[in-house]
This record gives C-alpha cells, sequence and structure tokens, in this order.
C-alpha cells in the first residue's frame, strides 16, 4: 500500500473510530499536542455531518430538543458512513437508525416522523417537471382508459404510518400558526408528501384514494388503482378522483399500457 | 425575456473586483434589490440537485451576474478512485451555468469510499505531489476545461513532509496547468498554527497563477486558529491581502462568510472593502 494511502485510512481511524495512535505516528508535535489536532479534525467531520442531519430532520430536532438530537446524530454518524462529498444526501437512514435506537423508545413515531422528514428533504430537491398534457389526455378513446398507466410528480411521495404522523409534521413546521392540538392516539395516516411553488407540503389523503395512487404510483394501470381504491371505498368517484390528482399536480403525465 | 435567457447561457468572465458567497439566506434579497457586487460565487454541491427552489434561484442570480463554482466535495487528493458521479454532476452544472471559474481545493476529504466532508491536509511529498498532478489533470481532462485550486488551512502537519507547501501548490499549477484560487486567510490562519512567514508563501507563489483571491474570518479556539468563516475578515489578513494584491496584481477577489452568516449589507461592506485595495493597485498599476 502506498504511504499516502496508509496514511489517509490512519486518518479515518483517527476520526472516526477515536483510535488516534496510527495518525499520532505521521504527525509533527508533542503526543498532547497531535491528540488535540486530530480532535479538532474529528469535531469538525462530526460537526460537518451532524449540521447535515440537522437541516434534513428539523421536526425531529423540535421533538427531541438539540441536545438529545446532537447524542443521536454522533451515534448516527458512527455506525453510517458519509458515502458522498454531498452532504444533502447524507441521512437517508436516519429513520431505520432511530427505530431500534434505545434511547428513543419512548417515542414510537419517531422513527416514522423521520423517515417523512426525509421524503420531504428529497422532493425539495427533486427534478422539476412538466406541466400535466392535458389535451393529449382528452384525446385518449374511453374504450382505453382503464390501460392508463400515470407518472407521479417526482417531487410527491406517498407515505404511511400507525402514527399521525402528518399532524406531528404540521404542527412542528415554523410557520405553522393554526391549532396545536395533537392527538397522538388519532391512528394511521396516509399522506402525501408534495413540493408546491417549491415548498414542501405533507396532506392527508382518505385511505382509498392513497391506495390507488399507490398503485398508479407502482406502475399499476387505472382499472387496478380503481379496483383497489373502490375496495376500500365503494362510494369513491374514480373520474374526480383522477381529476383532483392531476389538478393538484400529484400526477404530471401518463401513457397507455399495451 | 430571450435576450435575458440567451444572456445567461454566456460565460461571463469574473471581473477583477469584488464578490461574495452566495448563501441561501441572501437569495430574496439579492432578487429584491440587486447589490453592487461584481460577481457570485456558489457552492457547487449545493446545486447538484435534480431541480427545486436553489437552482431556480441559481439561475435567475446567474442571469444577472457573472458566476463562479467552488466545490468543497470532490476529494480532489484521496487515494480513491475519482468520484466519477460527482464529477458528472459537477459537468453538467458546468454546461447549465457556464460559470466563470470553477475552482476545488488542494486537500483530500475521503478514503475507502468513506466521507469526511471536510478538507483535510495532504501530506508534502513527492508521492502526493504526483498524485494530486495526475487528479487534476484527469479532472480537467473531463470537465473540458482548466480549474483553479486552493489552498486550505490546516491544524497539523506530517513528518513526512519534505516540501515547503508555497512550493507544492506552485509546482501543481506548473506541471498540471490549473490555476491557482489563492485564500489568503488559510495563508494567514496555516501561518500563525505551524510559525510559518507568511509573505515567505506569498512570495513563492507565482503570481501569473493566480486567477481569484478568497477572504474570511477565522476563530481562535485558544490552540490555534480555526478556518470557520463564521467572522469578518481580520486587520491582518487585510494588510496580508494588500501585499497579496502588490505581488499578483488585480485579481478577482471572493468574501466568505458560511456559518453565523449576517445580513447581506454586512458581506457587501466587507466587499466594499476588498474593492477599495483593488482600485488602489489598479490606480499604481496604470500610473
Amino acid at each position: 500500500m502506498s504511504a499516502l494511502r496508509d496514511l489517509q485510512q490512519d486518518f479515518m481511524t483517527a476520526v472516526f473510530s477515536a483510535k488516534k495512535a496510527a495518525l499520532a505516528r505521521h504527525l509533527v508535535g508533542t503526543a498532547s499536542e497531535r491528540a488535540w489536532r486530530i480532535d479538532i479534525y474529528r469535531n469538525n467531520a462530526v460537526s460537518n455531518l451532524s449540521s447535515a442531519l440537522e437541516s434534513a430532520y428539523p421536526v425531529i430536532v423540535k421533538l427531541v430538543g438539540a441536545e438529545f438530537f446532537r447524542y443521536a446524530a454522533q451515534e448516527y454518524i458512527s455506525r453510517y458512513p458519509s458515502v458522498s462529498g454531498d452532504l444533502h444526501v447524507f441521512g437517508e437512514a436516519f429513520g431505520a437508525f432511530l427505530a431500534p435506537f434505545p434511547p428513543a423508545a419512548q417515542l414510537p413515531y419517531l422513527p416514522d416522523v423521520a423517515r417523512l422528514e426525509w421524503l420531504c428533504h428529497k422532493a425539495y430537491f427533486a427534478a422539476d417537471h412538466a406541466p400535466f398534457a392535458l389535451d393529449r389526455l382528452k384525446q385518449v378513446a374511453p374504450e382505453h382508459y382503464g390501460r392508463l398507466q400515470f407518472r407521479l410528480n417526482p417531487a410527491c411521495a406517498l407515505f404511511e404510518s400507525a402514527f399521525p404522523v402528518d399532524r406531528i409534521w404540521q404542527v412542528n413546521q415554523d410557520h405553522h400558526t393554526g391549532d396545536q392540538a395533537l392527538d397522538l392516539s388519532s391512528g394511521a395516516a396516509t399522506v402525501v408528501v408534495k413540493r408546491e411553488m417549491y415548498r414542501v407540503a405533507v396532506n392527508a389523503l382518505p385511505r382509498s384514494e392513497w391506495c390507488g395512487l399507490h398503485a398508479l404510483s407502482t406502475g399499476h394501470t387505472f382499472a387496478t388503482a380503481c379496483d383497489v381504491a373502490l375496495q376500500i371505498d365503494p362510494d369513491l368517484d374514480p373520474g374526480a378522483a383522477l381529476r383532483r390528482w392531476v389538478e393538484e399536480a400529484i400526477l404530471v403525465d401518463f401513457s397507455i399500457s399495451a | 425575456m430571450i435576450a435575458k435567457k440567451l444572456r445567461g447561457r454566456v460565460a461571463r468572465p469574473i471581473p477583477s473586483n469584488a464578490g461574495i458567497g452566495l448563501r441561501a439566506r441572501h437569495y430574496l434579497d439579492i432578487l429584491s434589490a440587486p447589490p453592487a457586487v461584481g460577481w457570485f460565487e456558489a457552492h457547487s454541491e449545493n446545486y447538484f440537485a435534480e431541480g427545486g427552489l436553489p437552482l431556480y434561484y441559481l439561475e435567475r442570480i446567474r442571469s444577472d451576474y457573472p458566476l463562479s463554482l467552488h466545490g468543497v466535495g470532490l476529494s480532489l487528493g484521496s487515494t480513491d478512485s475519482l468520484n466519477i458521479a460527482h464529477l458528472r454532476k459537477l459537468k453538467s452544472l458546468i454546461e447549465r451555468f457556464e460559470p466563470g471559474l470553477v475552482s476545488e481545493h488542494l486537500s483530500w476529504g475521503s478514503v475507502s469510499e468513506r466521507y469526511f466532508n471536510d478538507l483535510l491536509p495532504l501530506p508534502y511529498t513527492e508521492e502526493a505531489l504526483t498524485h494530486v498532478i495526475c487528479r487534476i489533470m484527469q479532472v480537467q481532462d473531463f470537465l473540458s476545461r482548466q480549474i483553479l485550486i486552493e489552498n486550505v488551512s490546516s491544524y497539523l502537519q506530517y513528518r513526512q513532509s519534505t516540501i515547503p507547501e508555497w512550493e507544492f501548490l506552485a509546482e501543481i499549477s506548473a506541471r498540471s496547468g490549473c490555476g491557482i484560487l489563492l485564500d489568503v486567510n488559510n495563508i494567514h490562519v496555516s501561518a500563525v498554527n505551524h510559525r510559518f512567514d507568511p509573505l515567505a508563501y506569498l512570495h513563492a507563489i507565482p503570481a501569473g497563477a493566480v486567477q481569484e483571491i478568497h477572504l474570511a474570518g477565522f476563530d481562535n479556539s485558544g490552540e490555534c486558529l480555526i478556518d470557520t468563516h463564521a467572522t469578518a475578515v481580520c486587520d491582518d489578513v487585510w494588510t496580508l491581502y494588500g501585499h497579496a494584491l502588490a505581488h499578483v496584481g488585480n485579481v478577482p477577489t471572493l468574501i466568505e462568510w458560511d456559518t453565523d452568516i449576517p445580513a447581506l449589507p454586512v458581506l457587501l461592506e466587507e466587499a466594499r472593502k476588498a474593492d477599495a485595495l483593488l482600485q488602489e493597485v489598479r490606480r499604481e498599476r496604470s500610473a
């Protein structure tokens, strides 16, 4: 192995495994001096990664407080290496990390709130989309309606949870001024994450609509999506629901399956 | 509208006056009352997204100002193979925004595919020199353009280093054809931390290679100076900047402020100070 690679590996061990001896032997200075010099780099790396997590998970910060969040972030950083020079993609597994994290066991909804925040983070940076080709849809003959397939807006995501994560998310937004009441036992939520005018919103959808959209988003035809939605709510008007999804730009394109 | 769009697509050279680092908290202020500042510099990775608000703002600001792109995550000096996915994103950003200058750091930040997301110092050895030159040439080749390389602040020194940093930087530029982004604050920080003469550093740098200067603030941890970009430029750095301008002439100068970011007028005031010094040099050189 090259001397340079050797040194870089030793640097990684010193910063992320807190074993400084190997790096210290490469450095100039007294033993104590070398130790605090390494600590500067350790603190820099942890604080850069921790700030990235903080900006991706503002609701989690509010829910657990800054001190607990910093502790959780440090644990996450030691277990989930950053794999990109772009800090915006760091933190994807924070929800999965929180699920079995014993100090967070008192807040069972926390992992799902984190998963929802990651979807919001991704939606914020997702690709822009062209306007829906409504004219083209109007030209589709009625006998082909069942074979229509739709494309979900790249800046949209569907999420379901056993907890009212939409309400938790909404009341913890900085600009939230409405009702603060939050009933944690109010049960499951089916939500759509959506970027509107560059701002990300989280809204609840009726379960029937959510399941229909979910079917569409996983490549099923409109006929299948209608079946799924009508099984949950026989009174749903699928045509009206489709119009809403298009108007709200949840769906942005379509094709006709063979 | 079309004229505006076209204008945005042509690479506009970075003028030899002061620019400021583009930060999200200033987007609205910049657009609502475009400030009298020469240019903006954006961190490349902040615009790696596929869409959304940051790109929208960058597009609008780019149509009114020259832009430079400054990378913080390429990990140029790493012994891992170059991150091609990262380079591809950088390349498409360059194609879209046509920046006047593109810069990276003389540092490394990842090994075995784990990233520190920090700018780590290299040992100044013959091995590292050859490695970095080779990497810069690969990057310039991939991007089909010259890049500038910036000296970083450091808080430690390696026993194996045999080449002074200033010679290392000069040699890299001579052999890879890259330009130099001279960070005057980083020279000051490292000079204090490692007790060398900042003027000796400055005068070892080939004046013709320097195409941009960075100015920023640092913090004192008690044990050493830390390059935090969280404060105003200090008097010692302004003085050193004066020496730098005397050595390299009029060079586009960036005010960086990336942490505890103040209101836009504070940055503009710093830029005005840099512009005053740049103007002095211009007068002296034309006299």
